[in-house]
């Protein structure tokens, strides 16, 4: 059997910059690390493999210390973080950026799925037009994005 | 108003008209938004409403009127979802014995007895809760149709266990022993009571569900909530330690089916019905809804 992985933490300091690498089930037994101050703070998602509703509320009471003028970026959003941005208050704070976060595509022919990272100033942002890179399944059809854009991506417009 | 079986018999086979008939002649059908001006001079429990894609604050609209089945009639599994609402409606003994052929419109008996496309476990404390989902996850590895929604039949199944350990719980006097626990508290109930997660797969469906032995649902409590989390796009999180307040929102946003069904005082069933044809198929469409309480 394949163990979901516990949730689990690093944390990284450069200076005024401090990096928070995030992984594992993101759920009520999730100890989320202390801030310490910084000027800007890096939060990597893309080790975390699972959320729910207690996790969701934990993650809104962690982010809450890095209030504006810190600067929080983002990396790595998995699909069910981007699902939360626009549904849960508090869960995209304004001044947070998103630096790159996962579009999902599916193949209806091979019912393959596939995640690609979307990243700020290649795909979108910065004055882009969004730039969604065409995708092939194992069978060389091209894959549909998985998400209704303007739900999915609706936490872009603001930003 | 027209019978299931008056208006929408031509979805079956002649052949089982004669079987399917005694049942589906007592429901009639409601059609969702035409006959909007009959809500409410209808006796709701025995009419299903046929909805042409009705949005989830419709649904939740439709419910809080009284009404326990909305089905989608745009849905390629329209008829088996139809038939599905009837039956629970006048055969709710067979729904509640044994409820997966109800929920899978490709339903082969010998499933229930192949472990790679039915799982089911019994449990009656929180602290089990990591290693249910584990097997739940495997279960799902194994099956690689049903790889595209992974994590959300896992982010729906673990909603459907905190329910069953913090809120389903219920003494004789009306208490909710753990309702207040934090949700990393040990919840323990006795064996005799214990609760059981499901999961069946079929070639293009999949079924995750938990029944509990509690029948506890309140179902002025649950539109609250249900109207709650549907009057707004965004919602908040609840404060405090307990329930986050958000575990029904992802149940029913995750799945193209939701069903929810209470036997007052005998047992709930959760369940989230998912087409294994990607996320959209199931995030965005329009959804099929069951919410029935018996007494």
């Amino acid at each position: 059997m394949i163990r979901r992985e516990p949730f689990e933490f690093e944390v990284l300091e450069d200076g005024e910059t401090i990096e928070y690498s995030l992984s594992g089930s993101l759920d009520e037994h999730a100890k989320l690390p202390d801030s310490r101050p910084a000027g800007k703070v890096v939060i990597r998602l893309g080790g975390v493999t699972s959320l729910n509703s207690q996790g969701t509320r934990l993650w809104i009471g962690w982010i809450q210390r890095f209030r504006s003028p810190i600067e929080v970026v983002l990396e790595d959003c998995p699909v069910l973080f981007v699902k939360n941005f626009k549904l849960v208050k508090g869960f995209l704070p304004e001044h947070f950026v998103v630096n790159s976060f996962v579009l999902p595509f599916y193949s209806e022919r091979t019912r393959e799925r596939r995640d690609v990272l979307m990243e700020r100033g290649i795909h979108y942002g910065m004055n882009l037009k969004m730039k969604i890179p065409e995708q092939q399944d194992s069978a060389g059809n091209v894959m549909e994005v998985d998400v209704i854009e303007s739900t999915y991506l609706g936490f872009l417009k603001a930003r | 108003m027209k019978s299931v079986f008056e208006a929408y018999k031509e979805l079956w086979p002649a052949d089982r008209h004669a079987v399917l008939e005694p049942y589906l002649n007592k429901i009639a059908v409601l059609r969702y938004p035409e006959d909007r001006a009959m809500l409410g001079k209808v006796l709701a429990p025995f009419v299903v409403v046929v909805a042409q894609k009705a949005s989830l604050r419709e649904n939740v609209a439709l419910l809080e009127s009284g009404f326990q089945h909305i089905v989608q009639q745009d849905r390629e599994d329209f008829p088996q979802e139809l038939l599905a609402a009837s039956l629970m409606t006048t055969r709710p003994d067979a729904f509640q014995k044994n409820p997966v052929p109800f929920f899978l419109s490709d339903f082969q008996p010998d499933m229930l007895k192949d472990p790679d496309k039915n799982l089911a476990m019994k449990f009656h404390k929180s602290s089990q809760k990591s290693l249910l989902l584990d097997w739940l996850s495997a279960f799902l590895q194994q099956n690689p149709q049903t790889f595209a929604i992974h994590d959300l039949s896992l982010q729906a199944a673990d909603e459907m266990l905190t329910n069953a350990f913090f809120n389903a719980p219920i003494r004789p006097g009306g208490l909710r022993p753990f309702q207040k626990l934090p949700r990393d508290a040990e919840a323990e109930i006795s064996a005799a009571k214990s609760a059981t997660l499901f999961a069946t797969v079929s070639e293009r469906r999949m079924i995750v569900g938990c029944m509990d032995s509690f029948g506890s649902f309140s179902q002025p409590n649950l539109m609250e909530h249900l109207r709650h989390n549907f009057s707004q796009d965004s919602i908040r999180t609840r404060e405090g330690q307990n329930g986050a307040g958000l575990g029904l929102r992802y149940l029913i946003e995750n799945a193209a089916n939701f069903y929810l069904l209470c036997h007052k005082g005998i047992s709930s069933l959760v369940a989230c019905g998912f087409v294994l044809e990607g996320l959209k198929a199931n995030l965005y469409k329009p959804k099929h809804m069951h919410i029935c309480f018996w007494e």
